[in-house]
Parts: C-alpha cells; structure tokens; sequence
C-alpha cells in the first residue's frame, strides 16, 4: 500500500535547525556559508596524515564543547557526540522549546562511524604498546550520541536511537522523526545526523582513488573524488498543527520519504535502485516529477556516484518538459560528513525554501556530459521553492530520499 | 493494526540454528566458554561454536566479510530454510538489525594495518564496507535478494526494543510489509577492549515479522508493544517507567525474560521489574546467564527464550510474555508479546 493513499497522518514541520560544519556553526553562519558558496577545505589536523600525498578535508575548527555541553562532562563524549549535543541544543533554542514539556520525544540520530575515532586510538594504543586510556572504550557505541543529547536536554519520557546507515542516515533518521510524528507516536523530534572526522574513512576513500587532492568538484568533467568532512545537523520536527498553534517559526514540511536498497553491491551504487528510491519518496509525499524546484543531490564528487545519480535523476525527471530540476551539492562546500551529511543537506533544503536561494556547487568548471544537470555552479542564486528533493546514498547500498515543502 | 513475529532462528553460543538455541535454553544449562586469543586481548568467552565463514557461506564474497555480517547471513538462511516458521520475502521486505558499534575487528584492523605498513593507504579497500555498522543488514539484503528498506539501530543492549519500535513503525506505514527484524554482535578481542568485567557472548538473532493483513499467516506471537526510555543515571528507574506504560496486566504476564549479564545491572532490572510487576510471574528467564553478555542481542536472547519455552509451555497461550533490557548509561527498554500460538501446531 502506498502511504501517499493514506492522509490520516500528521503533517509535519520542520520548526528548528542546528549545524555545527565547517563552514559555519549555527544555523544563520551555515546559511550565511551557503549563500556565499563558502568552502570548508583545508589541511586534516584530528588525526596524523603524515605518509599521505595530499590531507585536504573539511574539518570544524575553532568548537568549543564547553559552550555546549554543561549537563556532563565534556571529554566523557567522543567529537560526534559532542557536535550532536551542540547541534541539538542550537535547534531545540532555535525552535523555541524547552527540555522540559515537550510531551513524548524522540531523539534519533543518524552516523557513520558513531565513536569510531575513539576506537582506533584504542587500536593506536594498543598497536603502539600503550595503555589504553579510561575514557575511550565508552566513547565508542554510536548510541552514547542520542545519549548524551537527552542527557543535555532533560529529556525523560524520549525515545532513543541511532540509525547506523552509513552515508545515509542522516535522512534515515529524519524518515523515522517523520513516522513517529505523522503517526502521533511522539509531539516533538529531534533527528538528524553526526560523525567525526576519522582516519579509517580517509584512508580507505584515498585507497579507492576517490579523495579529490585538493577540492571537492561534484558533476564536474575534472572530479576526482571526495573530500571527508565531519559535523552535525539537527532538525526538529513537530506536528504542523501544534507548531501553527504555538506560533512557530516553520521553515519547510516535510511532505515524506522513500527507503530502498540496492541488494547488489557492497560500495557501488545501482542506477535503477536510486530511481525506485526517488520515485517511492514522490509517491509518498503526493508529489509528481514536474512539481520538483530543486534536488539536493548526494552529490559526493566521485566519479562512479555523481554519474549513476544523475543518470538516475534523468530516469525519473526525463519526461518533465523543461528537464530535470536544479540539481546542487553542498558536499562541494562542506565535504562529506557521512552521517550528518544528509542531515546538513535537508537543513540547507529548509533554509533554501524558507529563505528563497539555492545554494551552489562550487568549485565547479565543467560539467560532465555523464552528469548533464544544472548544478548552479559557484555562486547562489534566488529562487522561489516550493518542492526540494534531498537525496542520500551510502555503501551497502542503503537508499533514502526526503521531500521538503514549503509552508503555505 | 496487528504487528507479528512468524517465524525466528538464531546462531548462539548452544550452536546454528533455532533448535540448537531452543534445546539449550530450555535445557537451562550454560553454554560452554572457551579460552579465546587475537592480538587485542585474550579472554574466555561463549562465541558460535563452529562458525567459520567461509565453511558456512563459501569463498565467494566473503574474503574480508566481518563475523557479525556472516552471523547474520547464516542465521537468516536458516530462518528461510526452517520449515518449522512462516517466511514470505517480496521487493518490498526489509531488514532491520541492531548491532552495539559494528564489527569492532574489522575496524581495529584496518586501523592497525594504516599505522603499521609502509605506507598508511596500504590497506585492504575490501575491508572498509565490512567495518561500516550497517554491513550484516545490508549483506542480509545482498545475499537474499531483500530491497525493501534495510536499517542497522545502534542502540547497544537495548537494541531488540529500539529494533522492533523501528520494525513496527516501517509496517505500520506500509514502508515494508515484512521485515526480518533481530540483532547481531560478533565476539573479538577488539569488543573485549570495549567491554570490561563481564563472560561476553555472541550471536545473531532474527525474527519475521509482518502486519496481520499482510498475510493470513501462522504467527507465535502478537507485538503489543516495543519502547524505550531513558532516564539520566537511573536505567532501573527508566525501565520501571517502560513497564507502567506497556504492560496492561501484570496478571496477564506469563513469563519475563532479563536480558543484563552482569550482577550490577541484574540487580537493577530485577528491582524495577519487582516494583512494577511483582514477583509472582512463574517463569523468569536470564538468558545472559547462559550465553554471557551478548550486547546488542542480549534482548533479542531474551525474546527467543520466551518463544522457546512458550512452545513447550500450553499455559503460555494467550498470554503475554515481557523481554527488558537495562543499560549502565541510564537507558532501558521493554517488549510485550502476546503469545498466539505455536508454528509447530500448523496453524494456516
């Protein structure tokens, strides 16, 4: 049965958004990065890179945890945890709401690597003769993420998880917020998504050929890979009704989602699967092809993702008059930040629609004939948005798209 | 709108398959631990007993699969083999796993191998998918055909509650109209590092479970409820508020199944199940104490072990049957079943 059959459900808005990125912490800095096209790139400095011909990422510099995090002590969290926590407070005050009262809350975040990079000090440590410090083995599991921000928050009557999809859970976890509220399981939801930098990602992308040496050029003829990231989003969401009657600010519904998954191949992705994916999202949010303003692409800058996403962009948008829609990558400004990375791209969505802009993919020269989309190269532009597309892929060949819409 | 497990099997410490892990708990005697050694830590420990990877699934694909991905391969053949259960898959049947932080080996591995050749990209590229947390869902899909939406829930020792509330809330909206469901957790010297006290264990547990519409299927068990709390510092006192707000009658508990394996957190689920439910429910069931600590599922032990023994156990009908976990970081969580009957009576 489709869902899109069944109007039963709440509508859900999306009321408050925290970043914590490379290019901006807080959402008016993020917007502000998106706007102006800024890049986050420049040397790797969390983990050693020395034997490695080129470091770029996109790393967060300059956070201070202790602005954030003052329910528990800051080094009892691993760097994912602490983002999330900051993330999460920033989008809790941005949405106006307090820890306590919310009714039944969830918090569900997605990640990557969760406290991954506390275990490979552990392996460090260990493979180098040394003691193993006391504080890591509990930054490890993922689920110390969704912990540590009901610990923050006072949350009590919440419920709690982490969706460990890889490169997509951030939209996974937003996908989940959306059930539990259009259901009327929980009045508020905090969901998004986290990771740390860590050195397992980099290494293992630069052994594929698939880290850019010095910028991440989604679509472009001359890409050469990724550039790895770190960060968190967080997003809030709330029964429209609720949120009209308290008065708050509503930066976009979300009007739904789709989940699928390749079955084919461990790390490449499947162009039919995507489509099905993006079409079980259309279906699900009451949307047709042609009413889409905007995709915010996967769009990680390697040569196999940029051409079998687009390549199934075309397969579902080929038979709209004027072509497929917009089609940006903010992984061009932010890296790939694995779990928060669809996260910070449905945030980017939100503000594009509530604030009239599309953000760019910068660093980009020529598009690759392979890709064929407009990808709003390098600088922003106004628009008005109505329907936004968020697509997020990941090894495993676990699928998820979001739709956002604006609120009339 | 009726959410059901048709069907279950595991791979555990008593051996491959639903049976081995029903004679076992049923038997009631703990599986035997073995001195277990790798260059992390050496520890004795209740691991899957004859499980190689590539005598159970052959070479094709599995030259650098992580354990907990072949666990899981293997344990959802047998649940498709198993005549004894009720398994439908379709493009639309997902896969729903929990796991504690993944294949704690295969990252420490890669890890190692950066920091220790002659050149730190000199790893093994297969490897990576493999040390990703999502990797026994999504092998679990690759190896049997599954497209329908595929999910990992990192919730540690709560994971078969945050499972099923995730598995129930995918049925529910019709996302997936069947779902293989469960948890997995593979035994290393990498997870001992992690771990600290407690014999740890290891194994994979799966259910089946589909909406009552979906299929006029043989079921055992009604979901009535999956939920979890979280209350800072005080599990005990999360998991009491759990069981207020999910169990309809004491009275109509059959039976309990605790999942913590060490004295600490024992004390602390026994105490707040007590306060809520009393202590008059006749069969209590601690799989932990059998298998050791098997993290993420540890609940999922808990939930086989009541379908075990309810199928044995005619007084069971009918009644509900309660699985609870408890977590030191102050989270808990709780399942209710509704025992409907037994696959083996044939119901169809």
């Amino acid at each position: 049965m489709s869902e899109s059959t069944d109007r039963t459900r709440n509508r859900v808005a999306v009321t408050g958004l925290g970043v914590v990125s490379s290019i901006g912490t807080g959402v008016a800095e993020y917007a502000a990065g998106l706007r102006a096209g800024r890049s986050g790139a420049r040397p790797i400095s969390v983990f050693d890179t020395e034997g490695f011909a080129h470091n770029v990422g996109c790393e967060v510099v300059g956070f201070e945890p202790a602005r954030w995090i003052t329910a528990q002590p800051p080094e009892d969290l691993g760097r994912a945890a602490q983002f999330s926590v900051a993330a999460a407070r920033m989008a809790m005050a941005d949405a106006g709401i307090s820890g306590t009262g919310t009714g039944r809350a969830m918090v569900c975040l997605g990640t990557t690597d969760g406290g991954g990079d506390a275990g490979e000090r552990i392996a460090e440590n260990i493979v180098r003769d040394r003691g193993v410090p006391a504080e890591l083995p509990r930054r490890v599991p993922a689920g110390t993420l969704p912990v540590a921000v009901a610990r923050e928050l006072g949350l009590s009557d919440v419920d709690i998880s982490t969706v460990a999809t890889a490169c997509a859970a951030g939209n996974y976890a937003i996908g989940n917020g959306f059930d539990a509220i259009a259901s009327g399981d929980v009045d508020v939801a905090l969901c998004g998504g986290a990771d740390a930098m860590c050195r397992m990602t980099f290494t293992g992308f630069y052994r594929l050929g698939a880290v850019d040496p010095e910028r991440c050029r989604p679509f472009d003829v001359d890409r050469q890979g990724i550039l790895t990231g770190e960060g968190a989003g967080v997003l809030v969401l709330e029964p429209l009704d609720r949120a009209r009657a308290r008065g708050a600010r509503i930066y976009a519904e979300v009007l739904g989602y789709g989940l699928n998954c390749d079955a084919s191949h461990p790390v490449a992705p499947d162009q039919d699967s995507v489509a099905a994916c993006m079409r079980l999202a259309l279906d699900d949010a009451g949307v047709t092809p042609d009413q889409v303003d905007l995709i915010s692409a996967h769009g990680t800058g390697t040569k196999a993702n940029d051409a079998t996403e687009c390549g199934a962009i075309h397969s579902v948008f080929g038979e709209v008059a004027s072509g497929p829609p917009r089609t940006v990558s903010v992984k061009s400004m932010l890296g790939h930040t694995m779990g928060a990375a669809s996260a910070l791209s449905a945030i980017a969505c939100a503000l594009a629609i509530a604030e009239g802009f599309i953000p760019p993919t910068i660093n980009h020269v020529k598009t690759d004939p392979a890709c064929g989309i407009d990808c709003v190269p390098n600088s922003s532009v106004d628009a008005d948005l109505r329907i936004v597309q968020n697509n997020a892929l990941a090894f495993g060949g676990d699928n998820s798209v979001v739709l956002f819409g604006r609120h009339e | 709108m009726s959410i059901r497990i048709s069907a279950w099997s595991a791979f555990s410490p008593y051996g491959h398959g639903r049976l081995a892990f029903a004679d076992g708990v049923r038997g009631g005697a703990p599986a035997t631990p073995v001195s277990t050694k790798d260059e992390w830590a050496r520890a004795e420990a209740h691991v899957v007993p004859d499980f190689d990877i590539v005598e159970q699934l052959g070479r094709k694909g599995t030259g650098s699969m992580d354990r907990a991905s072949a666990l899981a391969v293997a344990t959802m053949r047998a649940l498709q083999r198993d005549e004894h259960g009720s398994v439908a898959s379709n493009p639309r049947t997902g896969v729903v796993l929990g796991t504690t932080s993944g294949s704690n080996r295969t990252q420490f591995e890669f890890t190692r191998d950066s920091l220790t050749r002659r050149r730190p990209y000199f790893v093994n590229p297969a490897q990576m998918p493999f040390a990703l947390m999502n990797s026994a869902a999504a092998q679990c899909a690759m190896w049997h055909g599954l497209t329908g939406p595929n999910s990992t829930v990192a919730a540690g020792r709560n994971s078969a509650a945050a499972v099923l509330r995730y598995t129930s809330l995918l049925l529910r909206t019709g996302r997936a109209n069947g779902v293989f469901a469960g948890a997995v957790e593979e035994h290393s010297g990498a997870r001992e590092l992690l771990e600290h006290g407690q014999t740890l264990g290891e194994g994979c547990v799966l259910f089946f479970l589909q909406t009552a519409e979906s299929g006029n299927r043989a079921a055992l068990a009604e979901v009535v409820a999956s939920d979890t709390r979280f209350s800072d510092g005080a599990p005990g006192q999360a998991l009491a508020t759990s069981l207020r707000h999910v169990v309809p009658e004491a009275d109509e508990v059959w039976g309990l199944a605790l999942s913590a394996a060490d004295a600490q957190l024992s004390e602390v689920e026994d105490d707040a199940i007590g306060e809520v439910l009393g202590h008059q429910v006749g069969t209590v069931l601690r799989p932990g104490r059998l298998i050791g600590d098997t993290g993420a599922v540890s609940g999922a032990f808990g939930l086989a072990s009541l379908l075990a023994h309810a199928e044995t156990d005619p007084t069971a009908r009918g009644r509900l049957a309660v699985a609870t976990s408890v977590d030191r970081d102050g989270t808990a969580g709780a399942i209710v079943l509704r025992l409907v009957g037994s696959q083996a009576r044939g119901e169809r």
